[in-house]
């Protein structure tokens, strides 16, 4: 950051000299140590130059973005899961109450064929999960 | 720090933009905290990242206990030391010095010290060679000013420990520059 002025080198020389704890040390320095302190403060207050290049904004808000909109698509996708189930949920209880032969055939239609609702539901998960990565993987690319 | 808070409030309610204003004023106190910390060069800018991630996740928390940037620095060292504690194991976190003592009488000529560009690069790296407490305490008071307290803040290390290290650090850099200018 900002480099030392002489004050304040004299002030670390001071302290590092004190902090040797041996009274009297402050006079036996030589004078070779003390230049080669105060060169050596100011030096450690340079900058790192192999440091000064890297910016953080840009890529730190995009991964923010990034992971507030996974959120709210798993906000999005609970929803609607949760409104599919209460949905069903509904159906059968209206259908009971209205006409319970008609939930049994319904029932029973399920039930023969259930391997068939299987393999449609499987595969419009496997569908939307390859294609989440797919588009992922494709805007990782192109950025 | 009325700035600051209002900065933090926004912040908290969502503002991005506010966010990367906060990035551009801490940033460099990350990057040369992890920089100093973190060896491997192509680690630092996702280390930073991540830590500036935590500051946002993390921020509706900050109750005004600490200086921001103690705040930031306290995650910024922790992150860094994790990182470090995966990738080499303890050995790196200890306060083995004698390879940085025993560094010209190994590997290096006075020949390869000559080409050295100068001595602002040269103490960067011998820095970069002293044992990871050691840096850290350098890194905190002469790059990033902090106090001795707000360093103990930070690093959990007692006062007099610091002073410690920062002694010892020292001595050994002036010691290694008293050889380079020799030459």
């Amino acid at each position: 950051m900002k480099a030392p002025n002489e004050k304040e080198i004299q002030r670390l020389l001071d302290e590092q000299l004190k902090e040797n704890g041996e009274p009297g040390l402050l006079s036996s320095v030589s004078k070779e140590d003390e230049e080669l302190y105060k060169l050596l403060f100011t030096t450690l207050a340079d900058e790192p130059t192999d440091l000064q290049n890297v910016s953080l904004a840009e890529g730190v808000i995009k991964k923010i973005k990034a992971k507030e909109q996974k959120a709210e698509s798993l906000r999005y996708l609970s929803l609607i899961a949760a409104t599919l189930i209460l949905g069903l949920l509904y159906a059968y209880c209206a259908t009971y109450y209205i006409s319970q032969p008609v939930l049994t055939s319904i029932l029973s239609f399920i039930a023969d064929y259930k391997w068939i609702f299987l393999f449609i539901i499987c595969s419009v998960i496997i569908i939307e999960i390859a294609d989440k990565n797919l588009v992922k993987r494709k805007s990782a690319v192109l950025n | 720090m009325q700035n600051e808070e209002e900065l933090i409030s926004r912040i908290v309610n969502g503002d991005l933009t506010a966010f990367k204003i906060l990035i551009k004023q801490y940033e460099k106190l990350v990057i040369y905290m992890v920089g100093r910390l973190v060896q491997n060069k192509e680690d630092i800018e996702d280390i930073c990242q991540e830590v500036f991630i935590k500051v946002h996740k993390y921020l509706p928390g900050f109750r005004f206990q600490s200086k921001l940037s103690t705040w930031i620095a306290q995650i910024a060292y922790g992150t860094a030391i994790n990182h470090q504690k995966k990738v080499s194991g303890k050995r790196n976190l200890t306060d083995d010095i004698s390879d940085f003592e025993n560094y010209h009488k190994t590997t290096e000529d006075p020949e390869t010290i000559l080409t050295k560009k100068n001595t602002s690069v040269f103490i960067q790296q011998q820095i970069q060679k002293l044992p990871i407490h050691y840096r850290t305490v350098l890194t905190l008071y002469h790059l990033n000013e902090f106090s001795y307290q707000e360093i103990e803040e930070i690093t959990g290390m007692p006062e007099g420990t610091v002073k410690n290290y920062l002694f010892r650090a020292r001595k050994l850099l002036k010691e290694k520059l008293e050889i380079y200018l020799k030459y």
